[in-house]
C-alpha cells in the first residue's frame, strides 16, 4: 500500500514538473519570437515571455495538486489497479474496500513515465520554430530591405536609417614591385607607401555602409581620383611614378564624411649599375716590348640585376687631319647577374694595334629595368702605343692635346742645322754657305718672332729689324709658309731688294685709324682696331709669371745675337747663343706647363663725364615708362602670416578660408622646393599644414613642430622701429631749444 | 576731548531726544508722586538720573579723541617667509602685527605692508578706514620669481621686442625666451639680483605667445600682438640707372613695397619704372647730386625720409647735403684704403660718422640718419648687389632691412601699450599719429574714452581696466588684440603698486586738514553691561 501511495506521489510530482517545463518552454518561445519582431525595446520581449509563461502556468495549473490526474493516468494504463486507487485517500474504509486495497497492494503496479511526455513535442517544436525565426528573420529582412527602401521610403523607416553615416573601417595597400625587380609583393595597413618607381599600387578601403558613398584619393594639391567599388570594397590601382602626399576622402551624398591623415607616397628610384674598374690609372703607355694582351677587370653591380655589361673600345690611328677611329663593342660574360667581378683580356693584335695608335676604352653596363634600362659607364681609359721611331710626330698625331706648338722645338733644329753647316763649310762655296747661313738666320728670326708674340712683341717693326709680313695680310701663317709667287718668307729673305710700300705701311700702322676713315675698312676689323691697340706691351701679358717672362726675354736676346751672327755668316759665333737660347727655352718650358696664346685686351679708360649723354639721340623714345608688379608673397611673409593663425583656438569662417589659402600655398612651395631645400623631407610640416588647411586640430607636439618649422622660414630681422610723431611745430621748437 | 557724532538736526534724532526728555520727566514725576515720603528718595532719584544719563549717553555715542600717538602696524602677506618677517619686525620698534581681518578694528597711523599676495577684501578694508594710514609697501618675491617684467604688448612685424625685468636667483642660471621650444634670445644670470634685457625681432603677424624659461623651466608666458609690417612707397631719384639701385628696387618690390624708379638715361630721356603701383613716396633714395633738388627739400619738409646712396667723396658730398638740407653730418677718415671690408662680401667707404645730436647710426653698417622734419640718411656702403649675385640674399636682406628700419618715416596710426596687462589692473594705451584720434576706443565689450595730450595734438591716451583674462579684441582693421595675462606673483605686485599709488594720491589731498588723531569708543558690550547694571540697581533697590 505504501508503494502505491509512493507511486502516486511520484507521478504527481512528475506531472507538476512537466507543467513547469512546458510553461517555461512556452515562455521562452514567445520571448524569442517577440525579440525578433520587437527588437527596439529591451523590456518588451521578456515581458511577453513571462506573460506566456504565466499563461502556461495557468493552463497547466501548475502548483495545484494533480493527485486525481495521476491516479486516473495510472488507472487508465494499469488495469490491474482496478480503478481502486481512490480508496487510498479515504479514511474510513469498510471491509470490502480494505480487502480490495490489500488485493491491489499485493499486485505489482507499474507506471511507464513515458506516457507523461506525450504532447511535449508541441512545446519543443514551438521552441525550435521560435529559435529558427529569431535567427533567420534578420537575414531575410535585410535582404528585403534594400528593394523595399528603393520602392517606397516608408517615412518611419527612412527616418531611422538616414542619419546613420557610413563609417570608415579600415584601409590597406598592396604594393606589387615591377616584375624585373624580383621583389615580393607587400600588403600592409600602413598607408605610407614607399616602393620602386613603376610599382603597381592597389589601395583598398572598407566602409561599414558602402551605399551611396564615393571614395577618392586626393593629393596635396587637391586633385582627386575616384575609387571603384567592388563588392563593398573601394579599390584603386595605379603605377608609382613620383613622390608626394595623399589622403583618402569619403563623400556621402555630396558631403565629406571622412578624411584620413596625409600619407607619404615615396618613389624610390632604380639605380643605374655601378662599375668599379680595378685599375685606377686612366692613361698608360704601351711599349713595343710589352705583351700584346691587356688584362683588365672591373666589379659591376646593380641594386637588382645587370642584364649586360660590355666594353666599348676605340682605336685611333693616324695623325693630323688623317685620324681614323674604329669603335668596337665587346660584350662581356657572364650576363644577367647581380654583382660580378668581370675580367677581360683585350688582344691588341686582334685590334691591329700598331705603334702610334691609341686605344680608348670604357666599361658600360645596362640593368634589367623595364621599359628602358638604366645605363652607366666608367671613365675612359687610354692606352697609347709609344712610337719610339717618331716620338715627336706621334705626340702631335695623337688625339691628346698637344700642349706646345711645333715652333717651340725648332731651336734645337737650328743648332743642328748650324752645326751641319759648320761641318760642311769646307765643301761648300762661299755664296752657298752664306746663303744657308742667312737662311738659318731667317729661321732664327721666325722663331724669335714666334716667341716674341707670346711676350706681346707682335710686330718686329716695333722691336727693330726687318718688317713682318704678317702685318700686311693679317695672316700670320703666311709669314712662315713658302709661297712661290714671291710672297711670305721667300720674299722677305731678299734683303737687298728695295721695298716701297711696306715701311710706309708699317709707320702708318703705328698711327693707324687717325688717317684711315673707319668706314673704308672691314667694319669688324675697324671696330676691333679701336680697342686692340695695346701691342708691344710685354707687361700687359699676364699669362706668365714674372720669372717665365724674364726667361723668355733672355732667350729672345740670345736669339737676336745668334741671328745677327748667322746673318753676318758667322755660324760659329752664333752657336753659343743658340745653345744658350735653347737652354732658356727649355727652362721656360719646364716652368710654364701650358702656353696660352694671348687673346685678351685692355681697353683704354673711358672718360665717363665727357662721353656720357653725348651720343646721338635720333629715333629714340624720350619716355620710358614701365610697370611691374610682384604679386607673390615672399615665403617669409607667408610663414609669418600663418604663425598668427596658429595661436587662435577658434577661427572665423573668413579666417579659416584665409588660413587654408595660405597653408596650401605654403605646402605647394614646400613640395615644389628642391631636394636641397628639403623638398619632401619637410613632410612632417606639410602633413601638419594639410591638417590645418582641412580644419582639423593639431596635437600639441605637431603644433610645436609646425611653429618651429614656420619660425625658421620667417624673415625674422629688424625691419622697423617704433615711430612716434609730434606736431611739426612742437618738434621744430624742441629741436631749436636743444641746439 | 570727548566728542560725539550725534546729529542734532536730524528729526528722528530730535524725536529721540524729546523722548529722552519725556522719559526724564516721567521718571521724576513718578518718583515724586509715589516715593516722596519713603526714606530713600535721594538714592532713588540718583539711580533714576543715572539710568537716564546712561541712556542719553548711549544714544549720543561719545568717543574720545586723543592727539597723534604714532602707531605702526605691520601687515604681512601669508607667503612671506618667516625669516623676512622676523627681520622686518625686529627693525621696526613698537610695531604691532595686524592680521588681515583686524585692519578695520586696529587703527594705526602707519601701515607697513610686507608682500603683496592679499585678498581683495584687504584693499577694501584699508580704503574704508576712517583715517587712511600712511602706507609703506615692501614687496616680497621668492627667489627665482620674477620681480619685474615689461615688454611691448603690441608692435609691428620686424620691430624689436624687448623684454626687461629683474629676478633674483640663488645660483648661475640661464634665462631664455623661447618660441615653440626655439630659443629666440638668452641671457646668463649671476647669483643675486639681476636686471635682464632680452630682445628679438617680431617675426609673426598676429597673436604670438613666447615663454620665458629659467634653466629649462617655464616661469612665465609672454603674449603680444604683432601687426603686419607697413609697406613703404619708395622713390628712386637717380642721375643714371645702375645695377645697385635697380637690384635694390627689385628687392624692395619683392618684399611688397611700392617703388617708383626714376632715372635719367640720357639727355631729356628719363626712364620710369613703377613697381607695385607706387603713388606718393614716403622714402626717397637718391644720389648726393640731387640733394639740392627741390623735390627732395619738399619731401623732407613734408616729413618724408631721404636716403643718400653711393658716396664717392664723403667729405665733399656730406658738405653739400648739409648745406642743402641743414643737417650736420660729419665723417672722419679711418683708413687710407679705397674701401674697408665690413664682411667678406660687403665693402664700405673708409669713413665713420662723428656722433652728433639728433643723429642715429645703424648698429652694424655705416649709415647715419638725422631727424629734421623728416629723416635724412646717408650710407657709406659700397655696392651691396655682389652679395645677391653671390647667392647670399639673406645677408643682402639683413643689410637693407636694417637700413630701412632706421630710415623709415613715421607712418600712420601707432597704438602702443606696455605688457603685461593684468586683470583688475588698469593699463594705459597710447595712441599716436592717428588721422583723427577717435574719442572712444572699443576693447572687447567696453568702451573707453581717449584723452588727447595737451602738448602734442597727435598723441592721446586711454586707460582700460580689463576684467577677464585672455585676448581682448580692439575691433580695428588689423584685428588687433590685447592680451590680459595671468601670472599671479606679478599680478599681485602690480595691483599692490597701483593701490599704493592711488592711496598716495588720496592722502596727498587730505593730509593738510586732517591731523593725525586716534579715537577711542566704548564698545557695545560695555554699554550693554553698564545699562544692565544701572537697571538692575534700580530694580534691586526697593527690595533691600
Amino acid at each position: 500500500m505504501a508503494d502505491l501511495k509512493k507511486l502516486i506521489k511520484s507521478v504527481n510530482t512528475h506531472i507538476q514538473w512537466l507543467g513547469i517545463i512546458k510553461s517555461s518552454l512556452m515562455g521562452i518561445s514567445t520571448q524569442l519570437v517577440a525579440n525578433t519582431f520587437l527588437p527596439f525595446d529591451p523590456w518588451l520581449s521578456p515581458l511577453a515571455g513571462s506573460f506566456a509563461s504565466l499563461i502556461g502556468w495557468w493552463i497547466h495549473k501548475v502548483g495545484r495538486d494533480k493527485k486525481d490526474v495521476a491516479i486516473s493516468l495510472i488507472h487508465n494504463h494499469n488495469p490491474e489497479a482496478e480503478y481502486s486507487l481512490d480508496l487510498l485517500d479515504r479514511d474510513d474504509l469498510n471491509i470490502a474496500e480494505q480487502m480490495q486495497l490489500e488485493r491491489i497492494g499485493q499486485r505489482n503496479i507499474r507506471f511507464t513515465r513515458r506516457i507523461l511526455y506525450r504532447g511535449m513535442w508541441i512545446y519543443l517544436l514551438a521552441l525550435v520554430l521560435a529559435t529558427a525565426v529569431n535567427d533567420g528573420w534578420p537575414a531575410i529582412r535585410d535582404r528585403n530591405a534594400a528593394p523595399a527602401k528603393a520602392k517606397t521610403t516608408s517615412s518611419a523607416e527612412s527616418k531611422e536609417q538616414a542619419p546613420v553615416m557610413p563609417k570608415f573601417e579600415s584601409a590597406g595597400v598592396k604594393i606589387v614591385p615591377p616584375a624585373y625587380t624580383g621583389l615580393p609583393q607587400r600588403k600592409s595597413g600602413d598607408l605610407n607607401v614607399s616602393g620602386i618607381v613603376g610599382s603597381q599600387i592597389e589601395w583598398s578601403v572598407w566602409f561599414d555602409r558602402p551605399e551611396q558613398l564615393s571614395v577618392r584619393i586626393a593629393n596635396s594639391r587637391g586633385e582627386e581620383v575616384g575609387l571603384r567599388q567592388i563588392n563593398g570594397v573601394f579599390v584603386h590601382q595605379d603605377r608609382l611614378a613620383g613622390s608626394g602626399l595623399y589622403s583618402i576622402k569619403g563623400y556621402w551624398k555630396d558631403s565629406l564624411v571622412y578624411q584620413s591623415d596625409f600619407y607619404k607616397l615615396e618613389a624610390l628610384p632604380d639605380l643605374a649599375p655601378r662599375i668599379e674598374p680595378a685599375s685606377k690609372e686612366l692613361y698608360q703607355y704601351h711599349y713595343l716590348k710589352d705583351p700584346k694582351r691587356i688584362r683588365i677587370s672591373a666589379k659591376i653591380s646593380d641594386d637588382f640585376r645587370v642584364r649586360q655589361a660590355f666594353i666599348v673600345a676605340t682605336v685611333a690611328r693616324g695623325s693630323g687631319e688623317n685620324v681614323k677611329f674604329r669603335e668596337m663593342r665587346l660584350p662581356l660574360s657572364p650576363a644577367d647577374f647581380r654583382e660580378a667581378n668581370i675580367q677581360k683580356t683585350i688582344d691588341l693584335n686582334a685590334l691591329n694595334f700598331t705603334p702610334g695608335d691609341e686605344l680608348y676604352y670604357y666599361w658600360a653596363a645596362i640593368d634589367n629595368r623595364t621599359p628602358e634600362a638604366n645605363f652607366s659607364k666608367s671613365d675612359t681609359y687610354f692606352v697609347v702605343y709609344k712610337d719610339t721611331a717618331n716620338v715627336e710626330e706621334s705626340e702631335l698625331a695623337t688625339m691628346a692635346v698637344n700642349v706646345m706648338p711645333e715652333y717651340f722645338r725648332s731651336q734645337r733644329q737650328i743648332i743642328i742645322d748650324t752645326e751641319k753647316l759648320i761641318a760642311k763649310r769646307k765643301k761648300l762655296k762661299k755664296t752657298e754657305f752664306n746663303s744657308v747661313s742667312n737662311e738659318i738666320g731667317f729661321d732664327q728670326k721666325v722663331l724669335r718672332l714666334r716667341y716674341g708674340q707670346y711676350l706681346g712683341e707682335e710686330f718686329e717693326t716695333t722691336i727693330g729689324g726687318g718688317d713682318n709680313p704678317a702685318a700686311d695680310a693679317g695672316n700670320i701663317i703666311d709669314a712662315f709658309t713658302h709661297h712661290s709667287d714671291g710672297q711670305g718668307e721667300g720674299a722677305e729673305s731678299r734683303v737687298g731688294e728695295p721695298r716701297t710700300g711696306e715701311p710706309a705701311h708699317a709707320d702708318e700702322h703705328a698711327h693707324e685709324h687717325k688717317q684711315e676713315p673707319a668706314g673704308e675698312k672691314d667694319p669688324l676689323a675697324a671696330l676691333m682696331e679701336q680697342y686692340t691697340h695695346s701691342h708691344d706691351d710685354a707687361e700687359t701679358n699676364t699669362f706668365y709669371e714674372q720669372s717665365t717672362r724674364s726667361l723668355l726675354k733672355m732667350a729672345l736676346e740670345q736669339m737676336w745675337q745668334s741671328e745677327l751672327h748667322l746673318r753676318t755668316y758667322e755660324p760659329e759665333k752664333a752657336l753659343p747663343f743658340e745653345h744658350k737660347a735653347l737652354e732658356y727655352l727649355k727652362t721656360a718650358q719646364q716652368k710654364a706647363r701650358t702656353y696660352v696664346k694671348k687673346s685678351g685686351y685692355d681697353p683704354p679708360p673711358i672718360k665717363e663725364k665727357e662721353k656720357r649723354l653725348t651720343g646721338e639721340l635720333k629715333e629714340l623714345a624720350t619716355k620710358w615708362e614701365f610697370e611691374k608688379e610682384f604679386n607673390q608673397k615672399q615665403t617669409g611673409a607667408l610663414a609669418a602670416a600663418l604663425l598668427g593663425y596658429l595661436e587662435k583656438d577658434k577661427l572665423a569662417k573668413a579666417d579659416q578660408a584665409k588660413l587654408a589659402q595660405l597653408g596650401s600655398e605654403m605646402v605647394q612651395r614646400l613640395t615644389g622646393s628642391e631636394p636641397f631645400n628639403g623638398g619632401l623631407q619637410n613632410w612632417n610640416m606639410i602633413a601638419a599644414l594639410q591638417k590645418l588647411v582641412a580644419g582639423r586640430a593639431l596635437s600639441d607636439s605637431e603644433m610645436n613642430g609646425l611653429k618651429q618649422d614656420l619660425y625658421k622660414r620667417t624673415d625674422a630681422a629688424l625691419q622697423s622701429r617704433s615711430p612716434w610723431l609730434a606736431g611739426k611745430k612742437l618738434e621744430a621748437a624742441f629741436r631749436k631749444a636743444l641746439r | 576731548m570727548i566728542h560725539t557724532d550725534f546729529n542734532w538736526t536730524g528729526p528722528l534724532n530730535l524725536m529721540l531726544l524729546l523722548a529722552a526728555v519725556a522719559l526724564l520727566a516721567l521718571q521724576c514725576g513718578l518718583l515724586y508722586t509715589r516715593h516722596r515720603h519713603s526714606g530713600r528718595f535721594g538714592i532713588r532719584l540718583f539711580l533714576n538720573l543715572l539710568v537716564w544719563l546712561s541712556v542719553v549717553a548711549w544714544i549720543a555715542d561719545p568717543y574720545l579723541q586723543s592727539g597723534a600717538s604714532s602707531k605702526v602696524g605691520l601687515l604681512i602677506a601669508e607667503n612671506v617667509s618667516s625669516g623676512v618677517t622676523g627681520r622686518i619686525r625686529d627693525s621696526l620698534v613698537g610695531v604691532e602685527v595686524i592680521r588681515e581681518d583686524e585692519i578695520a578694528s586696529r587703527q594705526v597711523d602707519t601701515l607697513v605692508i610686507v608682500g603683496q599676495e592679499f585678498d581683495d577684501k584687504v584693499f577694501a578694508s584699508i580704503r574704508q578706514l576712517k583715517n587712511l594710514p600712511d602706507l609703506h609697501w615692501k614687496p616680497y618675491f621668492a627667489p627665482g620669481e620674477l620681480r619685474d617684467l615689461h615688454w611691448k604688448g603690441i608692435l609691428r612685424k620686424g620691430e624689436m621686442q624687448r623684454i626687461e625685468g629683474s629676478i633674483q636667483t640663488a645660483d648661475k642660471k640661464m634665462l631664455r625666451v623661447r618660441y615653440a621650444g626655439h630659443t629666440l634670445d638668452s641671457v646668463m644670470l649671476n647669483p643675486g639680483s639681476n636686471n635682464f634685457r632680452l630682445a628679438f625681432p617680431a617675426f609673426s603677424e598676429g597673436r604670438t605667445t613666447t615663454s620665458l624659461d629659467l634653466d629649462g623651466q617655464t616661469i612665465d608666458t609672454l603674449g603680444f600682438f604683432s601687426q603686419p609690417g607697413q609697406m613703404l612707397t619708395i622713390r628712386f631719384l637717380l642721375d643714371n640707372p645702375d645695377f645697385e639701385t635697380r637690384n635694390l628696387a627689385t628687392w624692395l618690390g619683392k618684399q611688397g613695397h611700392s617703388v617708383l624708379y626714376d632715372a635719367t638715361l640720357s639727355k631729356n630721356i628719363r626712364s620710369k619704372l613703377n613697381i607695385n603701383r607706387a603713388t606718393e613716396p614716403e622714402l626717397i633714395i637718391t644720389n648726393v647730386s640731387n640733394a639740392v633738388d627741390p623735390a627732395i627739400k619738399k619731401a623732407v619738409n613734408a616729413g618724408k625720409s631721404v636716403l643718400f646712396l653711393q658716396s664717392g667723396d664723403p667729405v665733399a658730398e656730406l658738405r653739400s647735403i648739409n648745406n642743402a638740407l641743414g643737417t650736420r653730418f660729419q665723417t672722419v677718415k679711418t683708413s687710407n684704403d679705397e674701401s674697408v671690408p665690413l664682411s667678406p662680401s660687403l665693402m664700405a667707404r673708409p669713413f665713420r660718422f662723428e656722433p652728433r645730436d639728433f643723429q642715429v647710426k645703424t648698429p652694424h653698417y655705416p649709415v647715419a640718419t638725422e631727424t629734421t622734419t623728416g629723416k635724412i640718411a646717408v650710407s657709406l656702403l659700397n655696392e651691396t648687389f655682389p652679395m645677391q649675385l653671390a647667392g647670399d640674399s639673406m645677408a643682402y636682406g639683413r643689410v637693407w632691412n636694417e637700413i630701412l628700419a632706421y630710415v623709415r618715416p613715421a607712418q600712420a596710426s601707432v597704438i602702443e601699450w606696455d605688457a603685461p596687462v593684468f586683470r583688475n589692473v588698469p593699463v594705459k594705451i597710447y595712441l599716436n599719429n592717428f588721422q583723427a584720434v577717435s574719442r572712444f576706443l572699443t576693447l572687447g565689450q567696453d568702451t573707453i574714452s581717449t584723452t588727447i595730450s595737451a602738448l602734442n595734438d597727435r598723441s592721446a591716451t586711454a586707460t582700460f581696466l580689463p576684467v577677464q583674462n585672455g585676448w581682448v579684441p580692439l575691433h580695428d582693421s588689423l584685428n588687433t588684440e590685447l592680451y590680459v595675462q595671468d601670472y599671479p606673483s606679478l599680478r599681485y605686485a602690480w595691483r599692490m603698486q597701483h593701490f599704493i599709488q592711488s592711496t598716495q594720491q588720496v592722502n596727498a589731498g587730505t593730509r593738510l586738514t586732517d591731523n593725525a588723531v586716534s579715537t577711542r569708543k566704548l564698545p557695545g558690550w560695555a554699554w550693554f553691561s553698564w545699562l544692565m547694571l544701572c537697571l538692575a540697581a534700580l530694580w534691586i533697590e526697593p527690595k533691600l
